[in-house]
């Protein structure tokens, strides 16, 4: 029998242990190419010569040693990663955090703000901050000289308001 | 021959090797040393070039196992990754230009095996089997290619048709149609008869 397409599908599925129905023709088909391939097969096999499995085991512990040793170095080489980053990563925190002391708020107001720092943004808090520093640049400025006139500081006559008084008088009388 | 090892110590032995247990390797080793021997002998043609390729086997084993995944069958996956390597070695012995002939199919009648045969001690198997196994050779050696390699997987593998046919990517029926016209051919390059008993 010479099996054509369809049939050597149906075939290969029960050759596959894909049970199927099949016709009497290609179920004996199916069990001679069995047979064959079973009488090949014995005859296919052969004895390894001891020298090839021995080279292909010295080759094998090679391979898994240098696998080992690469596996280590990986290791190695992600933690050196690791700890640079975390170097670098304190290295570029660390003036920031230095300048938050009570003693320079305008620094620490702007660090606050910083959009590096979403999670520290609290409006409040630096509307209070900037207020504070507001009252601190103020008390901290000298009184400025026409402030002191504006606010009566000096005891000396004014010409120009006795000129103003002498017509006013005028004026009433 | 060692045929199978127990699913589940396979199972076992694949994920000690894939945590880089050599004893694990060597178990893979010598539960399919020989037939992966066998496969690139009767591939190839050649004790040299099995063992050659048995050698790189071991390598691409250790560098690939991670990549195994455990849903699928082992075999499978090991022999195709030797049915690879048997494709690219055939490839480049047809445009090396060595004197002697690696592959069952190239222009000259004699093949490495051949030769190696004829020196002697190089292949260690008795006279008779020896006879036996290079009529069988020379009878392989006229099959082409693919279909040589499809009768090599189904016995040395142990693939099933359709797993073949997803390697070659073709219908299940083509596969079993080659295999069927191959065996025809080596009974009679083999001067038996048609095995219709």
């Amino acid at each position: 029998m010479e099996p054509n397409e369809q049939q050597s599908e149906r075939i290969a599925r029960w050759l596959d242990g894909r049970e199927g129905p099949l016709g009497a023709a290609e179920l004996s088909e199916a069990r001679r190419l069995r047979r064959q391939e079973e009488r090949l097969g014995r005859r296919l096999d052969i004895p390894v010569p001891p020298a090839a499995l021995a080279a292909a085991e010295m080759t094998l512990r090679r391979a898994v040693a240098r696998s080992r040793r690469r596996s280590v170095l990986r290791i190695v080489l992600e933690v050196a990663a690791a700890a640079a980053a975390a170097v670098l990563v304190i290295a570029m925190l660390w003036p920031q955090q230095a300048s938050t002391s009570p003693s320079d708020v305008p620094t620490a107001v702007l660090f606050e703000a910083s959009p590096q720092n979403p999670n520290h943004i609290d409006l409040g808090t630096i509307a209070a901050q900037v207020n504070q520093v507001k009252a601190q640049m103020l008390a901290s400025v000298p009184p400025m000289p026409q402030e002191g006139l504006a606010e009566g500081g000096s005891d000396e006559e004014d010409p120009d308001a006795a000129w103003q008084d002498e017509w006013f008088e005028e004026l009433s009388s | 021959m060692e045929r199978n090892i127990e699913p589940g110590q396979l199972r076992a032995t694949v994920a000690s090797a894939q945590a880089g247990s050599a004893e694990a390797y060597q178990a893979l080793l010598n539960a399919y040393g020989s037939r992966l021997y066998g496969y690139f002998f009767r591939a190839t043609g050649s004790h040299h070039d099995a063992e050659d390729l048995l050698g790189e086997m071991m390598l691409r084993l250790v560098r690939r196992l991670k990549s195994y995944d455990e849903s699928g069958r082992f075999e499978p996956w090991l022999f195709r990754i030797a049915a690879n390597m048997v494709r690219d070695r055939i490839r480049r012995s047809r445009t090396a230009p060595a004197p002697l002939s690696l592959s069952a199919e190239s222009e000259s009648s004699a093949t490495l095996a051949d030769n190696l045969a004829a020196d002697g001690p190089a292949v260690e198997v008795g006279l008779q089997a020896q006879e036996a196994s290079t009529s069988l050779e020379k009878a392989l050696a006229k099959l082409d290619a693919g279909t040589r390699d499809m009768i090599l997987l189904r016995h040395f593998a142990e693939m099933s048709f359709r797993e073949i046919a997803e390697i070659y990517d073709c219908p299940l029926g083509t596969v079993l149609a080659r295999v069927h016209r191959g065996l025809k051919a080596l009974r009679r390059l083999m001067g038996e008869n048609d095995g219709t008993e």
